[in-house]
Formats: C-alpha cells, structure tokens, sequence
C-alpha cells in the first residue's frame, strides 16, 4: 500500500486535534480507528493517553508505527463535533485522501471566536455566577466581578501563551483576582468580597478536568482518567493557594 | 425556580460560548445547565445538604444531556461540558481557604470535606448516567460478546 505513510498521518492528526480540544479518549481512538478503517486498513491497533497517541498498523505483514504527542490543549467543542462527523461520513461520501485532507485542514482554521467576545461572554457569566450564589448580590458586585473578570481572562491567555506551569498560572491569576476584589472592598465600592471572589473563581476551576476525568475512567481509560484527576487536583490546589495566600496578607495588611 | 433557571441558564451560555460549542447545541447544552441549577437550588430548598443537592443536579443535567447526545447524534460531552459548570464547587473552595487565613481550622476542615464531596458528587452522578444508557443501549442493540 503506497499511500500508507498519508493514512497514518492523517489519522494522527484527526487523533491530535481531538485531543487538543479535551475530547474523551475513547472518541479520539474511534476517530483514528474509523479513519483507517475507511481507507483500507484493517489490523489496527491504538493506545491514546490525554497525552500521546500511540498507532500500530500491519498491512501484508509489515508493520508502521507512529507516535504523536500532545502539548497544548484548550476546549474547543465546535472541533471535537465536526471531526467525530467527518471520520464517520468517509465512507457514506467516498471522499479521497486528498479530498479527507482538505475536511480536515477546514476544521483546524475553525478558530473559534474573537478573544474580546470570550472575554466579554465569559465575564458576564462568572458575575452571573456571583448572583446565583450569592443571593444578596446586587448590580454592582455584578460590574466589578464583570471587569475583575476581563483582566483575569486576558492575564489567563497571556500566561497559556508562554506555557506557564498550570500550579504557577492558576496561583497568579487568583492573586490577582483576589488582590483587586481587596482593592475594591477596601476603597468602598463592595460591601463584601466572598461575592466577587466565587463569581470570578469560576473562570478558573476545573470543570472541564473533573468532568473528563470522570467520563475516561467510565469508559475503562483509567490511565488518563488518572491523569487528568491530578490536573484538576493541581489547579484547584493552585487556585487555593493563591486565593490563601492574597488573604492571608490583606488581613495582615488591614485591607478587610 | 423560572429565575434559577434563567441564571443557570445564562451562566452556561457563557461557557458555551469560550469552549466554542456548535450553534445547534450550545442551547440544548444550556437548558441542561438551566435544570440541573434548579433541581440543586430545589433540593437546597427542601433542607437537604448540598452533597445530596449537587448529586440530584449533577443527575437531572446529565439525563437531558444524554438524550439530547441520542437524539441529535452527537457526542455527550459537546452538551454536557457547558452545563455541568454552575454545580462545580468554587464558592467552597474559596471558603475553605477563608477560614484557613481566619486560623478556624474546625470550620476550614469541614467545608473542604464539603467541597471534596460535592466533586465526589459529580462525578458519581456522571458515572451512575452515562454507564446505564450504555448498558441499555447495549442490551437493546444486542451487542454483547
């Protein structure tokens, strides 16, 4: 088979993006499998962990092997749909290697949204979230989580963009969501700071972790089930330190 | 309950939004948030701790999203990551580490054991859910081995 080096290429990259937008695992080995499947391979054995993908082929007794490992990864749902489609409607539409690799470059350029209406969006439901836990919250605490929030999103990109270890990152960015709350609180434009804080706290737990954790070792991946709960656990102890140690100092400081 | 309802609802559009959920999907997804913050805030209402009412959300949000994943022939997680955010216990964790700083070990040890099960909760919820539609959708298609 001469395209086989085009094949295996192509699966991998359909497993990478998969994965790279925290797809479950069992998805992005049926992905992978279906791929090959579609282009004639038929003993194909894959080992995908949250990071690495390991792709063993034997066609007439000769086997190929590729590895791909996974660095960055950021949810991008839009992405894991249209790849779980496209791997399953090959066959349906007879598409050829070069027609799959043009789908497939489509679905990487699919960005997603402009960063200032993520910011926007996403300010505007973590001050939701401080109302719904907070009751008594009224539409100022909803301003000031709303533009703690824009600061910590664009402090959040900034820091993923350099690949700051995810501990370091998630214990920065609640200092500085903690010490503006502070701020605010003590130059008298909130009341209390619990509302600000768990309002905008919610941009940074690790919901998608927790949920993906859970979702691997259901369907046996217990491996990056594992991995994944100790990403969570990582960033909900960075989240707690950072948020400890800026109350820790504005108490000493006097600033509650 | 309408207004929990809409703020769940609201919230998990937000979220919908930065994880570039598909057009089609990203309103199912929230209107699971949307029932899934309404049964906890009911469950909260009727004096139960909130273990047990994050459980009963966790449970309610995760039905829907399966049968939306059915219905519209896509994958779970595209519905169910948005949704499952409002029930993610961040106010614990902030709280937890509060009464650390105030030296109220007593009251710190409790709301983190609190936080931890509310996790817990979750993802038991998650897992009672999606392995029984599995284990029906298995035995109906007779796939066994």
């Amino acid at each position: 088979m001469k395209e086989i080096d085009q094949i295996l290429e192509l699966s991998l990259e359909a497993g990478r993006m998969m994965l790279e937008s925290n797809s479950e695992i069992y998805r992005a080995e049926e992905v992978i499998v279906n791929i090959c499947r579609a282009f004639g391979v038929k003993n194909i054995d894959v080992f995908t962990l949250a990071t690495c993908i390991y792709l063993s082929v034997n066609i007439e007794g000769h086997t190929y092997t590729r590895i791909r490992r996974i660095y960055q990864r950021e949810t991008n749902l839009a992405r894991i749909s249209k790849i779980n489609d496209l791997s399953r409607s090959i066959v349906k539409n007879h598409y050829t290697l070069d027609q799959f690799k043009e789908k497939l470059s489509d679905v990487e350029s699919c960005q997603g949204l402009p960063n200032w209406q993520r910011a926007l969006t996403i300010s505007a439901s973590c001050g939701v979230f401080g109302i719904m836990f907070m009751p008594k919250a009224n539409w100022i605490d909803f301003i000031v989580t709303f533009i703690i929030t824009c600061f910590t999103y664009y402090l959040m990109q900034f820091l993923k963009k350099y690949e700051m270890n995810a501990f370091i990152a998630n214990a920065l960015l609640a200092i500085l969501m903690t010490f503006l709350a502070s701020m605010c609180v003590s130059f008298g434009i909130v009341r209390d700071i619990d509302t600000i804080v768990i309002g905008t706290i919610m941009i940074l737990v690790p919901g998608v972790a927790v949920t993906n954790a859970v979702r691997d070792i259901i369907n046996g991946d217990i491996l990056s089930g594992t991995i994944r709960t100790v990403e969570a656990l990582i960033i909900a102890l960075g989240i707690a330190f950072g948020v400890g140690l800026t109350l820790f100092f504005s108490n000493i400081g006097g600033l509650l | 309950m309408i207004t929990e309802f809409l703020l769940g609802f609201i919230s998990c559009l937000g979220f919908g939004y930065i994880f570039n959920c598909p057009l089609k999907a990203i309103l199912k997804g929230c209107i699971a948030g949307g029932f899934g913050w309404a049964a906890y805030k009911m469950m909260l209402g009727f004096e139960q701790g909130t273990i047990i009412a994050t459980f009963v959300g966790a449970l309610v949000l995760s039905i829907i999203c399966e049968i939306c994943a059915r219905v519209y022939k896509d994958a779970v997680t595209v519905f169910a990551l948005p949704a499952i955010l409002p029930l993610v216990p961040g106010a614990g964790l902030y709280y937890t580490m509060l009464y650390f700083i105030q030296n109220n070990y007593d009251l710190a040890l409790s709301k983190g054991i609190e936080t931890l099960g509310n996790a817990v909760a979750i993802a038991i919820a998650l897992l009672i859910v999606s392995s029984i539609t599995r284990f029906i959708f298995k035995v109906i298609r007779g796939i066994h081995h």
